[in-house]
């Protein structure tokens, strides 16, 4: 699947700062054809997740468009856009993101009840495997360490080999071997197939994409 | 609507105090919902049981029953009383122009001493005349009431052997009505003969109360029913003006004075849902409100994973059916457990005519309860879900919230 984001850009509204209106991506141009990696790096407040939101369907730009093999996704109804991205899009997003209610295998598996569909619970439990934590596959969120809650995540995001995967930070919290068993995980998937965009602080993770790209101040350049 | 279902009873079991704590908040609600439903319908049908067992158009009482126990005493509550007059009133009353059947009734405090069963207010009443007891003791006995049989109030238990002695005069009992809500659940009802024998007998055994009246000749009340086109008010006055020392009064005025009583406690009971009600729903808002700002991390966590605004608004919804549906039964099944098996305590305490509703009618507030709290939770659902959808995933994830 080729992920076209064309002339895109957003602005935020600090309500702190009077009427101060900041601009936290400038026209941007990215396309990720499948079985690319391409990395995002860059400081803090850059707009580099600002970027991965709009490209994930989940924050409108105020501008351009964002485009999947040619489908323009925010001219898509809510629902309809809700299941493209059940279905082709894997996000990995910032910080804890575990259901609290949910052991970590229903977690995992949370994309297929949404739409009715058996849970695959051999597969996820492979991918927790993968990640290092199917031994928790019984535990609650509650129960994990910040590490253990971004393998969650990755593994839910890989659960249905979508043809997209965005993972902004997913190696936050990590220790150097399980980052390097998740930046592996990242590169297979686009060997597999997929167009996979990595918005990450990591230096090691640059030798596992195919393209890096820098965000600075809203502006997104090739490094 | 399955996925709403599903993450909705997960949801509840990991919070069980939260849930706990909204499912008696609704059950509070429905509690005091078909509570005071069941209360405001048992003493409309209260009232409406008394006006047709009171039936006359006038009742003619000596003066003094205002000091001896009053007639309403005696009908309402249950009272034991007693008054009396001679009998040479009642012949006076029927000599009245206007009057079409004046039917005499015998009131006689029973004792707590050895000579009688129990403590209760017997009723005599002339079979020849009577239009007020007899058809209603026929809605549940078709035989006659002959001497020495008596009909005992639904209140009333009733010995193995089926026999109560008062004055020392033992009687069988042959009937026991349907319950009317009123004080004459607690009385006791004799022919004439029986009653007059046990004045005598109460008078021999030095029971002081016929003062002045010979027993053989007392009276206590005169049901007075109206020819047809006459003024009630008339006659009532006619009876006044020629009889000496009694007092007829309208019986539309007795029922009106329970009624405004009434109407006052039902209003006040109504104001009292409405209060609960309006409060329950801004506490319910309020707690669904900010759960809900709690769980807006939770909600776009759903949407990452391709949740759309509907099945969010659909689990919220979810959440509060199950929330209000499981609150509103436990309150109404308790209200039903608390109010009906206490009914004849809550219409004592409230001295009026008090008789619980039927099976239907019960089912019917019940219903109504369970729907009105549900709606409780339904309203503040939707207001809560309107808020997310106002909230842009991406902004959310970005805040970090």
């Amino acid at each position: 699947m080729t992920l076209t984001a064309e002339n895109i850009t957003r602005q935020y509204f600090r309500k702190s700062r009077g009427s101060n209106v900041f601009l936290a991506l400038k026209e941007t141009d990215l396309i990720i054809e499948p079985g690319r990696l391409i990395e995002v790096c860059g400081r803090s407040g850059s707009g580099k997740s600002t970027l991965l939101n709009i490209l994930a369907g989940l924050l409108a730009p105020a501008s351009g468009r964002v485009m999947y093999d040619g489908a323009d996704i925010y001219a898509m109804e809510d629902a309809e856009r809700s299941k493209f991205r059940n279905l082709n899009i894997g996000i990995i997003p910032q910080g804890q993101t575990g259901l609290h209610s949910l052991t970590v295998l229903e977690n995992v598996t949370l994309p297929y009840p949404m739409y009715g569909e058996k849970a695959p619970n051999e597969h996820a439990m492979e991918l927790l495997e993968q990640v290092g934590i199917s031994e928790l596959a019984s535990a609650y969120p509650n129960e994990l360490s910040g590490g253990e809650m971004r393998r969650l995540s990755i593994a839910r995001a890989m659960l249905r080999n979508p043809g997209v995967i965005l993972a902004d930070e997913p190696t936050g919290d990590l220790d150097d071997e399980n980052t390097h068993t998740v930046l592996r995980l990242l590169r297979e998937a686009a060997d597999k197939g997929a167009a996979v965009l990595l918005v990450t602080h990591e230096n090691e993770a640059a030798k596992y994409a195919d393209t890096v790209f820098e965000m600075e101040s809203g502006i997104l350049r090739k490094s | 609507m399955i996925f709403s279902r599903y993450l909705s009873v997960k949801n509840l079991k990991r919070k069980p105090a939260r849930t706990a704590a909204l499912v008696i908040l609704t059950a509070f609600l429905a509690f005091a919902i078909s509570g005071g439903s069941v209360i405001v319908a048992s003493l409309q049908n209260g009232l409406s049981s008394y006006r047709s067992r009171l039936g006359a158009d006038i009742v003619v009482v000596p003066n003094e029953a205002r000091s001896k126990g009053t007639l309403d005493d005696i009908l309402l509550q249950g009272i034991p009383g007693y008054f009396y007059m001679d009998s040479s009133k009642l012949d006076k009353i029927r000599s009245i122009e206007g009057v079409e059947i004046a039917s005499p009734q015998f009131y006689l405090a029973t004792s707590s001493a050895g000579c009688c069963s129990t403590s209760v207010q017997i009723i005599g009443f002339d079979p020849d005349t009577d239009f007020l007891i007899q058809p209603w003791i026929r809605e549940t006995y078709s035989g006659s009431i002959g001497d020495y049989d008596l009909i005992v109030g639904a209140n009333i238990s009733i010995p193995v052997n089926g026999k109560l002695t008062f004055y020392n005069t033992e009687c069988r009992v042959a009937a026991q009505p349907d319950q009317t809500g009123t004080g004459l659940d607690s009385a006791i009802y004799a022919n004439m003969n029986t009653i007059k024998e046990m004045m005598r007998s109460a008078d021999t055994l030095g029971f002081n109360y016929f003062s002045d009246v010979d027993a053989d000749h007392a009276v206590s009340s005169v049901m007075v029913k109206v020819a047809d086109g006459y003024s009630v008010d008339d006659v009532a006055g006619d009876i006044n003006i020629h009889v000496r020392r009694v007092e007829a009064t309208q019986a539309k005025t007795m029922v009106s004075s329970i009624a405004g009583g009434l109407l006052g406690v039902s209003a006040v009971i109504g104001v009292l849902i409405g209060l609960v009600w309006v409060l329950a729903f801004i506490i319910l808002l309020v707690a669904f409100t900010m759960i809900t700002n709690e769980r807006t991390k939770e909600f776009a966590i759903l949407r990452v994973v391709g949740a759309s605004q509907k099945m969010l608004t659909a689990l919220i919804r979810t959440e509060s059916v199950m929330i209000s549906a499981g609150g509103a039964v436990i309150g109404t099944a308790l209200s039903c457990v608390i109010v009906i098996p206490f009914s004849g305590i809550i219409g004592s305490r409230l001295g009026l005519p008090y008789l619980l509703p039927c099976a239907l009618q019960i089912c019917l507030i019940a219903a109504g309860s369970v729907a009105a709290s549900m709606l409780a939770g339904l309203l503040t659902s939707f207001i809560s879900g309107s808020r997310i959808r106002k909230n842009e995933t991406g902004l959310v994830l970005r805040e970090g919230a």
